[in-house]
């Protein structure tokens, strides 16, 4: 199974780079390189208090075009984590290579951010860009944050400014050297862009395992590491459906993120999940704005992907930009619990938290 | 389903009333442009062109925007009419359409000397000038309604 995996991703290769040969035409090659980075300092309380700094991710950004119509764009985060012996790992977040074939239409082959929403498909791992301090609650859990893998991608096209993104790449039992068995997962997005500002989302992502061993791709999120009781490594059907409103205009701005997830298991059936995040801000000014967020996501008691357990956050904040290129906010949230995890707590928790978000 | 369209429409409308419209008159710009397959095209397609929505001409030439860099003094005057916004919005623009990989970067020149020679020297790409410049008649690209 290994080896037809791996004969498979041989031939994409292969096939990729004879285009890449074809079209290389010896143009200069331009390239642009970006930094962006955060800075947060915390205030906790769960059962006590905890204030702290916090150094953000540091997200290396490349973009080249390597020929008329191929382009490579790379994504390389640094971030802390206390297990690493500098305390610090990098990770490629994205890695791809563009083929544009006819007009708005792309080939892309590579690590991308799977396009199931709006956020994924747009802030990556830049804070400079996100309108909160942080991502969707349901971005830990239930999106499909990377895939590594073939994409088509249409855009702009026709009077309202049709896209769409088809996917098939390595799944959640797969990590960004190899793949186990040979289901592969599948990614169906499409978005319109009817008037300036303004985008509406739907997406399917579509994946059968036949084991389930939740932490092995970076790039997907489940409950594991963090999850205490016995998990679940049998096999898995996966269906997520999402939908996407968002709009950033000149004084308002809107974007919701809903997902349903549906997840199957020969042991307990469907277990049917949900979450929805809603951001609503105003610009005051050009620099100011504030803004308030709902935060939810709901696991059902028979889901053997996440296990049960509710989360529901509330926040208010204050975006301050202070130019294209730094922006600085700050978040008041309480973040609760309604259902905990079989056997560990989430308890409630107020924080307070101010980030510093920049590029260059 | 009518009321569903209804609503749709709606909120369409309702959002199309705070969209930020193009605040100035385009043919305050003079618009330059090699081999991108014509020479002449209407506002709406140029706007969409120079906000990143196009890949590549129909002679199939990939397009390269070039637009004035902050030191430029036709910068306010482009990002208004283009962008509806302020120099700073009009980086903040292209920083994300490039940073999510949607679009390829343009070339931000701080003249617009550097604009005409540029665009003189890469086929595919399109770029804007003030009124008033000296530039090759060959590059123009004529703006209908």
């Amino acid at each position: 199974m290994k080896s037809n995996s791996k004969n498979r991703n041989n031939f994409l290769l292969i096939l990729f780079l004879t285009i890449l040969t074809v079209n290389v035409n010896g143009q200069k090659i331009e390239t642009q390189f970006n930094g962006f980075g955060h800075l947060e300092f915390h205030f906790d309380y769960t059962d006590a208090a905890n204030a702290y700094f916090a150094i953000g991710e540091h997200d290396f950004f490349v973009n080249s075009q390597l020929s008329k119509r191929i382009s490579f764009l790379g994504e390389y985060v640094i971030r802390f984590n206390g297990k690493s012996a500098t305390s610090f790992l990098p990770s490629i977040e994205r890695s791809l290579l563009k083929f544009n074939y006819y007009k708005n239409h792309n080939l892309i082959v590579g690590k991308i951010h799977t396009p199931v929403n709006y956020w994924n498909d747009t802030y990556h791992h830049g804070r400079l860009f996100f309108p909160t301090i942080d991502r969707p609650l349901a971005f830990s859990y239930i999106i499909p944050l990377h895939t590594l893998g073939l994409q088509m991608q249409g855009q702009n096209l026709g009077k309202w400014n049709f896209g769409y993104d088809l996917v098939a790449g390595n799944g959640i039992n797969s990590n960004d050297g190899a793949n186990q068995g040979i289901n592969l997962s599948y990614t169906a997005a499409v978005h319109i862009k009817p008037i300036e500002n303004f985008r509406l989302g739907l997406s399917h992502f579509y994946e059968k395992t036949n084991s389930h061993n939740p932490g092995t791709h970076s790039g997907h999120s489940t409950t594991y590491p963090h999850y205490e009781g016995e998990i679940y490594t049998g096999p898995m059907t996966l269906n997520l459906t999402s939908a996407s409103l968002s709009y950033f205009g000149n004084r308002f701005e809107l974007l919701n993120e809903t997902s349903y997830n549906r997840t199957f298991t020969d042991s307990l059936g469907a277990a049917n999940n949900w979450s929805n995040f809603t951001y609503l801000g105003y610009r005051l000014t050009d620099n100011s704005i504030p803004y308030v967020v709902a935060d939810f996501i709901k696991i059902a008691e028979n889901d053997l992907y996440v296990h049960p357990f509710d989360l529901f956050k509330l926040a208010i904040g204050y975006r301050h930009e202070f130019s294209h290129l730094l922006s600085l906010k700050a978040q008041a949230e309480y973040l609760t619990a309604l259902h905990q995890h079989e056997d560990h707590s989430h308890p409630p928790r107020f924080a307070f938290r101010i980030q510093f978000a920049y590029g260059f | 389903m009518k009321i569903q369209s209804a609503l749709l429409i709606s909120l369409l409308t309702l959002l199309s009333h705070f969209t930020s419209a193009q605040s100035g008159d385009i043919n305050t710009l003079v618009i330059i442009g090699n081999n991108i397959g014509t020479v002449s095209m209407k506002k709406n397609s140029l706007i969409n062109v120079f906000k990143g929505r196009l890949d590549s001409w129909n002679n199939t030439t990939t397009v390269k925007i070039v637009l004035p860099s902050q030191k430029n003094e036709s910068a306010t005057l482009t990002a208004k009419v283009i962008y509806g916004t302020t120099v700073k919005g009009m980086q903040k623009f292209w920083l994300s359409l490039v940073f999510q990989g949607r679009a390829n970067p343009p070339v931000f020149l701080d003249s617009d000397e550097e604009i005409i020679r540029y665009v003189q020297k890469n086929p595919g790409s399109i770029g804007i000038i003030q009124k008033g410049m000296d530039y090759p008649k060959s590059l123009q690209i004529n703006i209908t309604n």
